[in-house]
């Protein structure tokens, strides 16, 4: 190996351990713990649609695509604008990574609005919780769901505020890299929501 | 600029691109599959292709945005797993909802 080799290696090899997990043991069980909620929901959609398969069919044409469709690009894209907020960080640029925290807070925000007024399309429609099984669970996941997004919402928040305070640099980020993580876990929730409620029929 | 500085700025750079792309992949599976609800009858083709989206879209936040492309393996592999059981899971009850209504028939 020669040298200029062997300082890529060294190189490359600092470059993947500057990259360990992120955020703490006690994040990934909460992670772990919501994610597991969000699944036995799925599951209870599954068995109950399984015994309604008619019911199922017909109740995602039903609803408002095209607030499922945006609603997903705004999830998605806050998640990108967590991730280069990260990587703002873990480069040193604190500006850079104010910035795209409130980009994020801004999809969050805008994720709200969607679903504000998509509720209030369904409510037009004639749609709401107690039409049949099917707008029972499409409440009851999309609101919790909902919820969730509010959580993400105020955790990054408070982040955005330490952040402002001094108290995430390039070396000391984990509080940071906590309310990033519990932001993309909303959106991996949602991008199975979205398939199962406006997608397959 | 020292050697290691500018090997680092272009690392930093590239995982700009990199989060970039895997933006744009997600946005176009998005627009697919929403496209395959509104143009596509319903098929066992359109449960296994919305079924395999769901799960790149899955293994992409976890492995690019999140970050756990390197993390520890029991975490990354957790994380993961949800991404190939669930999806196997909508197939089989979407395919097969006989069965899963007769498991779960008191």
């Amino acid at each position: 190996m020669t040298v200029s080799t062997a300082a890529l290696a060294t190189s490359n090899h600092l470059i993947v351990k500057e990259r360990p997990t992120p955020a703490n043991i006690a994040v990934w069980i909460l992670i772990w713990a919501e994610l597991t909620e969000f699944a036995l929901f799925f599951v209870i959609y599954l068995v109950v649609r399984s015994h309604n398969p008619e019911l199922f069919s017909a109740g995602p044409a039903r609803l408002n695509t095209l607030a499922g469709v945006l609603n997903t690009l705004a999830l998605l894209t806050s998640s990108y604008c967590v991730a280069r907020a990260m990587a703002a960080i873990r480069a040193g640029h604190r500006k850079l990574c104010m910035k795209w925290l409130a980009w994020t807070l801004a999809m969050g925000l805008s994720y709200c609005a969607i679903k504000a007024w998509e509720y209030q399309w369904n409510g037009a429609a004639g749609i709401n919780s107690r039409t049949d099984l099917f707008f029972t669970l499409y409440y009851y996941l999309t609101f919790n769901h909902l919820l969730h997004v509010l959580v993400g919402m105020c955790t990054i928040g408070w982040a955005m505020l330490r952040l402002h305070w001094g108290a995430f640099d390039q070396q000391q980020h984990e509080g940071l890299e906590g309310a990033a993580c519990y932001w993309h876990m909303i959106d991996l929730a949602w991008i199975i929501i979205f398939p199962l409620l406006y997608v397959l029929r | 600029m020292s050697e290691f500085k500018y090997r680092k700025r272009r690392n930093w750079l590239s995982e700009r691109q990199v989060l970039i792309a895997v933006w744009s992949l997600l946005m176009a599976l998005t627009l697919l599959s929403a496209l395959t609800a509104e143009a596509a009858d319903p098929a066992l083709w359109t449960v296994l292709f919305i079924s395999l989206i769901i799960s790149l879209k899955g293994q992409l936040v976890v492995d690019r945005l999140m970050g756990l492309r390197h993390a520890n393996p029991a975490i990354r592999y957790t994380m993961l797993s949800y991404f190939y059981l669930l999806p196997l899971l909508i197939v089989w009850a979407l395919i097969f909802p006989e069965q899963l209504a007769w498991l779960t028939t008191l």
